[in-house]
């Protein structure tokens, strides 16, 4: 059937000079570890405000290629661009300059510090006032404000004195995404939000992600389909590093390859879905999943 | 011309001795991630040990044994009745070895007092000999010091690329957590390991007092240049010792031949260009720093 | 009742400061052989607060600094020895602990954690070699003797008094600027690269400029105390930037509490004391002040700020009594040596 090595989408959407440049893209993304390919000619492309997912089983290269995205891993071959720029060869603060935002599959957060000093540092991340050393962090009354909005929006406002070891775990993976949403990114990389949670907090990070806005475009990474289900529109297939197959997320969820990794049988019946790729989605005018 | 060949001996031969002290420290950092600040202190103190056995008993090789003896045990002491104290904090380790620099240093002090003390070499090994090169007259001693170091460098490289205890020390270095998942006992390797470290850096000690003879001070210097030799080589890398080794030792020698006023300083500039060019060290691995 | 408390806890800082405060100026005042302790007291305090903004705050703990103290210190006799005013002497002694910094900092910041300290160790020593080799320009072992003392209007620094005041009052300045540093953005942003710096450059930080400031910083103030330094020993010799001066500097920050900034004040006090006191009635105080800090390192990783705020802590709670319902919400003991471990 078509587990075919990852292509990229059939022709790129036609050239309109009215058609912003895709929001992400990579080409022919690949990186070793040793003998290895974690991640092997995988071509993406991302439409601004798109909903986009990954998924794979683990093991996959999904975190890998995450962290080629983010810039903390060089590929060995292949381009990353965001927003039309090529940034293959900058440092993650260079991204996160240019509107990269990222969470972390295992919560990295800043332990020692309370959440309000976590949300601070996020807010005071890509302005000049970094490096301010004469002036208390407190006095910048701006900053502070929008680190309790926040806290609030996503119902944080009342832990802002407490340190992480005093949150859930659930509190915890949204702190996780407040602190990327704090620098205004225009990309947004969640690297398995709903890792380790409930069902019941997984509800709390899809609504979560559904709330965010429209014009920010998200990628997610998820092992776990319920999730994407409720926020991605069009999914793509990581298996061995390899990119498997992309289309719209009902599409990819009856695909029968998809099937297989998932689900382990031959489910021969050949649904529809095998062939060549589709192409990417315009960006969908309504908001979250379907 | 001659005077260079001489250097470059000295050279060779101060390298056997850094080595054999950046080799222990560079094996106990790389399996247990302790930075072991002792090192030169327990190098001074084998020198010293030696001095007493030596003066005792009138036989050098019995001065080296006890020296190397002692600093193991030595090691092994610090290992099994500091170390589990703290947590396995890299820095609190640190610090506690950096404490007991001050212990060891005050205790040299009381017992051997701030002179300068010197270890003759027994027979033939103290005389010189005139090379068939160009009519040097060199002492065997040093030959003797070069010709033991790369022996040990020898047997150390024999010992963990050839036997089973040598792979598991490596593996060590490599991932620690994953020599401990495969069931064995990593009490024991990281005992051995700095049984092994400090016992060579005693062995050094001796080795070391024909060449940078034995007082206060030295172990300031030799931690000095043993660290200068685990940051070019990289740190973890047996390899590294020996080439940072022989750099360190080098710039050292010709730099207080030729250059005594700053000397101290230029043998520094092998350092500063290994950060700017290749922070992890010249043999090192690229790890997250 | 709980808002009485609550006040005395805010309190309780500032007064403990005042009331150390008003201790270190009587014996500093007094002219006593006390005063001259307690002006080596602040004189290395100023240069442990710095290395406590950088390694307490910000995770990287220079074996180094005594290096620029010396240069601070060097910069002053050297200047004088060529010729230059008091004055003028000072302003060289800061350019080229500065410069300096700067140009050793290239070199520093591209490495963390133990290769750290031992870059900065390194640096360190080569200053120290230059102290100890360069005769021509140094005077090689023998140091450098300062005799012309700078003036600030009619005070002169020459005057004992004089020079203690001066001392005391650089260095409440810099107690003043650290603590203001510490409570910066900047400051903060140190606090997170030593909590998680990965997370810190997914945020847009770059932490190479970061440390590269606070390596700055840090030098800085290390010269700022070796210029006081010479002028109140009159003398800087190659002793000042050995090894064990180093050594002695990480001893304060970690004995006194890591991570806070009168913490490094306090350990300065226990180290003096050990080097100028305890010296006269114990010849093996270095071994007794080695395990006195070894048994810091295992049971008090915090230092004495630590214990005096677990102090702090157990006092609060049994006053406010176990009756009181809703317990503050904080571990009741620190947890492993400060935020160091893994």
């Amino acid at each position: 059937m078509t587990t075919g090595a990852g292509g990229a989408p059939a022709a790129s959407t036609p050239p309109a000079t009215s058609t912003p440049p895709p929001a992400l893209e990579i080409t022919g993304l690949s990186r070793r570890f040793g003998g290895l390919f974690a991640v092997r000619d995988v071509s993406l492309s991302v439409p601004p405000g798109a909903r986009f997912g990954v998924i794979g089983p683990n093991g996959a290269g999904k975190t890998t290629l995450f962290n080629l995205l983010s810039g903390e891993l060089r590929p060995a071959s292949g381009t990353v661009r965001l927003h039309g720029r090529d940034v293959t060869r900058l440092s993650p603060p260079r991204r996160a300059a240019l509107g990269l935002g990222r969470t972390f599959q295992i919560t990295r957060l800043f332990a020692d510090l309370t959440v309000r000093e976590n949300l601070t540092l996020a807010v005071h991340g890509l302005s000049r006032s970094r490096l301010q050393m004469l002036r208390p962090w407190r006095s910048y009354r701006k900053e502070q404000r929008r680190a309790e909005e926040l806290a609030d929006s996503f119902g944080l406002g009342g832990r802002l004195r407490h340190k992480p070891r005093e949150l859930s775990h659930g509190e915890l993976r949204e702190l996780e995404v407040l602190l990327a949403l704090a620098a205004e990114p225009t990309v947004l990389l969640l690297d398995e939000p709903a890792a380790g949670l409930s069902p019941a907090e997984r509800v709390g990070i899809q609504n979560l992600i559904t709330r965010l806005p429209e014009s920010l475009t998200v990628v997610v990474i998820e092992h776990d389909m319920n999730v994407l289900r409720e926020v991605a529109d069009w999914l793509a297939v990581l298996h061995v590093g390899q990119l498997v197959t992309q289309g719209g997320t009902a599409d990819v969820q009856r695909h029968p390859a998809v099937r297989e990794l998932y689900l382990g049988s031959g489910s021969a019946a050949g649904e529809a879905g095998a062939g060549t790729l589709p192409t990417p989605p315009t960006p969908p005018t309504t908001a979250g999943g379907q | 011309m001659t005077e260079f060949i001489v250097q470059t001996i000295n050279g060779f031969t101060l390298a056997g001795v850094i080595f054999l002290v950046s080799s222990g420290f560079t094996l106990i950092f790389g399996v247990m991630r302790v930075t072991s600040l002792m090192h030169g202190a327990v190098f001074l103190l084998g020198g010293y040990v030696a001095y007493s056995v030596i003066s005792g008993t009138h036989h050098f090789f019995w001065g080296l044994a006890a020296a190397t003896v002692a600093m193991g045990a030595l090691g092994l002491l610090v290992e099994r009745a500091l170390l589990p104290l703290l947590r396995h904090s890299e820095m609190a380790e640190l610090l506690a070895t950096l404490g007991l620099v001050y212990v060891i240093d005050d205790v040299c002090l009381a017992i051997w007092g701030g002179n300068p003390l010197n270890i003759t070499l027994p027979g033939v090994l103290g005389d010189s000999s005139t090379l068939p090169f160009r009519g040097i007259v060199y002492p065997n001693g040093r030959f003797f010091i070069l010709g033991v170091s790369v022996a040990v460098a020898v047997a150390l490289y024999v010992l963990l690329h050839r036997t089973r205890v040598g792979a598991i020390i490596r593996a060590g270095v490599d991932d620690r957590d994953m020599v401990s998942a495969l069931g064995i006992n990593v009490r024991v390797v990281f005992s051995a390991v700095f049984v092994l470290g400090t016992a060579l850096a005693g062995f050094a000690g001796v080795l070391g007092v024909p060449v940078v003879g034995l007082a206060p001070g030295n172990d300031t210097t030799i931690l000095l240049l043993a660290l200068a030799v685990v940051v070019i080589g990289g740190l973890g890398s047996y390899g590294g010792a020996i080439l940072g080794s022989v750099i360190i030792a080098l710039a050292d020698t010709y730099g207080t031949a030729y250059f005594p006023a700053v000397s101290y300083s230029v043998l520094f500039i092998p350092l500063v260009v290994v950060l700017l060019v290749r922070p992890q060290g010249l043999l090192g691995r690229r790890a997250t720093v | 009742m709980r808002r009485v408390l609550a006040g005395c806890d805010l309190a309780a800082a500032p007064a403990g400061g005042l009331a150390a405060l008003a201790v270190i100026m009587y014996f500093l005042l007094s002219g006593t052989y006390l005063a001259t302790v307690f002006e080596d007291v602040l004189i290395f305090a100023i240069a442990a607060m710095g290395l406590d903004f950088l390694g307490g705050y910000g995770g990287l703990v220079s074996l180094g600094q005594a290096g620029f103290l010396g240069l601070g210190a060097y910069g002053v006799g050297v200047a004088e020895t060529r010729g230059f005013g008091p004055w003028a002497a000072v302003g060289i002694a800061v350019g080229v602990v500065i410069g300096a910094a700067l140009v050793t900092g290239v070199v520093a910041v591209r490495v963390s954690g133990i290769t750290y300290v031992i870059i900065t160790l390194a640096i360190g020593q080569i200053l120290w070699g230059l102290s100890y080799q360069w005769t021509s320009l140094t005077g090689g072992d023998n140091g450098i003797p300062v005799t012309t003392m700078p003036s600030i209007g009619p005070f002169s620094l020459s005057d004992q008094q004089t020079i203690r005041v001066v001392t005391l009052i650089v260095f409440l300045v810099v107690f003043g600027l650290l603590m203001l540093m510490v409570r910066s953005p900047f400051g903060l942003s140190l606090q997170g690269m030593k909590s998680n710096e990965r997370r810190l450059r997914a945020l847009g930080y770059q932490t190479a400029v970061q440390r590269y400031l606070g390596y700055a910083v840090a030098s800085f103030f290390a010269g700022v105390a070796g210029i006081l330094y010479v002028f109140a020993n009159l003398l800087v010799s190659p002793s000042t930037l050995e090894f064990s001066q180093d050594g002695y500097l990480v001893l304060m920050v970690v004995l006194g509490g890591l991570g806070t900034i009168w913490g490094p004040v306090l350990g300065s006090v226990v180290i003096v004391l050990f080097q100028q006191e305890v010296s006269l009635y114990v010849s093996r105080w270095q071994t007794l002040m080695g395990v006195v800090f070894i048994a810091a390192v295992i049971y008090t990783p915090d230092g004495i700020a630590g214990l005096l705020k677990a102090a702090h802590r157990v006092l609060h709670r049994a006053a406010t009594g176990a009756a009181e319902a809703a317990a503050p919400r904080e571990p009741a003991v620190p947890a492993a040596s400060g935020g160091e471990a893994r």
